[in-house]
């Protein structure tokens, strides 16, 4: 089964290092706590025009939490997003290709190889791929497509560091989905954003995501979950659910919507009468529109540095 | 260049981008003919001198999740590096035999009494000893470099395509220069047992201590990804593997008898780093020869060889597109100053003669002071941060 194309491996295949905290129970470290309130953010940094050789280009990164004062492991504490994302285009489609009135844009996503915890296959998975979808759909809103017919666009995002799922030392199935590529996705799009308004494709607004999670932090299975934005699931016991959008606050329009958990049973905190989909999806919403203003203020940056 | 393009038609006007894009030869040689830099040496059409390196600015650490990496900027090309370690086992092999792992086990014990470490006795050459420490490397395939080009960093490399032929090739020269180099000690890539001597009450001759056992191997994926296209992949390439591999932690490994596995320490004082034989730097240069070679003898006089042609020191992508000859030279200094050469080669061409080739590769020892200067630097800080070179102008 191996490629011939790259340097391979060993034949046998190989392991990860097993750290002796893992197997001995004793020893075992403590679980992160989230310091921030509840609807504080991360650190953002994000810079355009880093790939001189695409039409446009961009680079994410989310200041990691930080370690306690005395961690002095080799594992790392925490993960933060790192991606950078690049656009090539507009420009002709291939000859092959069948008319299009409107741009014709594609996406893709890769993890690097050592972007996780674990180590990732050169060849895309099926959570790349589904990310490349969701990303397309929230981009497809927002891009103006009619301006450039018989024109294609390759938008493709190269994710360096990505969200833990989970806390290092839990057991494997403690969380039951990927969480982190809820964080991803929503890093994917306002990278993605950014760059096209650095290779000046013609957009509605700048669509930006955001992400906000209903996390259970009690011991008590019968509290109620707590809303949270900007969510680190590693700092956190257990993720009910999850939501990312992608949104243009110039216009209040949603692109692109992901829920992912199981939301039915859950109540929301005393007083709150929303539904649990409508509090997710405004948690996410106001996680964009703060977003938004670091994109907004970025964009404008390189515009009048491009001016000058 | 003006006089160039009025000679052609004198009613069409070009503007130099234009110009640069349709007829890049005719471009460049233009630009090395008019534009004599302060001290009489024609300069390139980047406004470098032949034999400029450009500035260059080296960061390691920044990725969390890999045990050593590091990020190139040279120009406008700009590549990561990361270095995940994984293991092996012995027992998983199929053809391992115990037998193979006599020799080192005899030295480590024989160094072990004498109380010295493998690691610092690098002028013993034990001719045997080296040769299974090239095996080991070669045979277990412990190190595995690739390349990724299809980032989107230039539209040639489509996303999501399996390596082109210029990533095969790129990742199969990293990985010959890595084994011919032998700058990684396989010891530093073992995992050893030692068998506790069970009868040592009994009769204390240190002589009968058991042989310790290799348990398993570390195996370093190293991957390296082109963020942005700018020319001269493979030396950016280089000097971020060896920046990151100057990075690598290892963590403390030992045999676990009762769970039959291979555990690791967290504990960053235990860990080590690897500890490198060499540290080669590789020079790419391009041989620019003009369409069709200059007539006259004064345009030939201008060239800096006196042939008509010129040599471009870290080609841009523009310039590489144009050239079709390469000469790549790898090289290091030894403790003595003595230049050793890994790599000289030339492909693509004939125009270079020993001479030049000789004077590249002065050029290129000469680099490699200041890139072991650079690295020494940026590993030397720790926490994540960039170490900056300004680009500069060599000659033999």
């Amino acid at each position: 089964m191996n490629d011939r194309r790259r340097v391979n491996g060993p034949a046998e295949g190989t392991r990860r290092p097993v750290f002796a905290c893992h197997v001995d129970t004793a020893s075992a470290p403590t679980r992160p706590q989230r310091q921030r309130e509840p609807k504080a953010f991360r650190k953002i940094a994000l810079e355009t025009g880093l790939t001189r050789s695409a039409s446009g280009s961009s680079y994410i990164e989310v200041q990691p939490s930080p370690p306690p004062a005395s961690y002095n492991s080799l594992i790392p504490h925490s993960s933060s997003l790192k991606l950078a994302c690049s656009v090539h285009g507009p420009k002709p489609l291939p000859r092959s290709a069948a008319f299009s009135p409107n741009l014709v844009l594609t996406t893709h996503v890769k993890y690097a190889t050592f972007a996780t915890r674990k180590r990732r296959a050169h060849v895309r998975d099926a959570s790349e791929r589904d990310l490349g979808v969701h990303l397309e759909t929230a981009l497809r809103g927002a891009i103006i497509a009619d301006r450039w017919p018989k024109s294609g666009i390759d938008v493709t995002v190269t994710i360096l560091e990505a969200e833990d799922d989970r806390w290092w030392a839990d057991a494997p199935d403690s969380h039951d989905a990927s969480w982190g590529m809820m964080n991803v996705l929503a890093g994917c799009i306002t990278a993605a954003s950014a760059a096209l308004a650095d290779a000046h494709i013609d957009c509605l607004d700048l669509v930006t995501g955001g992400m906000a999670a209903l996390v259970s932090d009690d011991e008590n299975p019968d509290a109620p979950p707590k809303l949270v934005l900007d969510v680190d699931p590693s700092e956190h016991r257990s993720i009910v659910a999850a939501c990312v959008v992608g949104y243009m606050p110039g216009r209040d329009e949603i692109t692109q919507l992901w829920l992912k958990g199981d939301s039915s049973n859950a109540v929301l905190e005393d007083g709150d009468k929303r539904t649990v989909h409508e509090a997710l999806i405004d948690g996410a919403v106001t996680a964009a529109k703060s977003v938004h203003a670091v994109l907004a203020e970025v964009v404008r940056e390189s515009i009048l540095a491009a001016g000058q | 260049m003006d006089s160039l393009v009025q000679n052609a038609n004198p009613k069409l006007q070009l503007t130099p981008t234009q110009f640069a894009a349709i007829e890049p030869n005719a471009y460049i040689l233009s630009q090395l003919s008019q534009r004599p830099s302060s001290n009489g040496v024609p300069t390139r059409a980047n406004a470098r001198e032949q034999f400029e390196f450009r500035d260059m600015t080296v960061t390691v650490g920044g990725f969390t999740h890999a045990n050593g990496s590091s990020t190139v900027r040279i120009g406008d090309t700009s590549v990561v590096c990361g270095i995940v370690a994984e293991q092996i086992y012995t027992s998983e092999v199929p053809s391992w035999d115990v037998s193979q792992a006599s020799v080192s086990a005899n030295k480590r014990r024989r160094l072990a009494s004498s109380g010295k470490t493998l690691l610092d006795n690098d002028e013993e050459t034990d001719q045997a000893y080296d040769n299974e420490e090239s095996r080991h490397i070669e045979d277990r395939c412990l190190l595995v470099p690739n390349v990724t080009m299809n980032t989107g960093c230039t539209p040639g490399y489509v996303p999501g395509a399996p390596p082109s032929e210029d990533e095969q090739s790129i990742s199969n020269n990293l990985l010959g220069l890595l084994r011919s180099t032998r700058m990684i000690q396989a010891e530093d890539l073992r995992i050893w047992y030692q068998p506790p001597n069970l009868d040592a009450g009994e009769s204390d001759s240190s002589n009968e201590t058991q042989l310790p056992e290799l348990k398993a191997f570390w195996v370093l994926h190293i991957d390296i990804m082109v963020m942005s296209y700018g020319g001269n992949i493979f030396d950016a390439a280089w000097t971020a593997l060896v920046a990151a591999l100057r990075h690598v932690t290892i963590p403390y490994a030992w045999w676990d008898v009762d769970k039959e596995i291979v555990l690791c320490s967290d504990d960053a004082s235990k860990a080590h780093k690897l500890s490198l034989r060499e540290m080669p730097t590789s020079c790419w240069f391009s041989v620019f020869e003009p369409q069709p070679r200059p007539a006259s003898q004064d345009e030939v006089a201008r060239g800096s060889l006196g042939d008509g042609w010129w040599i471009f020191a870290d080609p841009d992508g523009y310039e590489e597109s144009v050239c079709e000859e390469n000469v790549w030279c790898v090289v290091s200094k030894d403790k003595n100053g003595k230049t050793r050469v890994y790599r000289a080669q030339n492909v693509g061409g004939s125009t270079v003669d020993s001479e030049v080739m000789h004077n590249l590769l002065q050029i290129s020892a000469k680099k490699w002071e200041d890139m072991k200067s650079i690295i020494d630097e940026v590993v030397a800080t720790g926490s994540p941060r960039a170490v900056a070179w300004k680009g500069k102008s060599y000659s033999a």
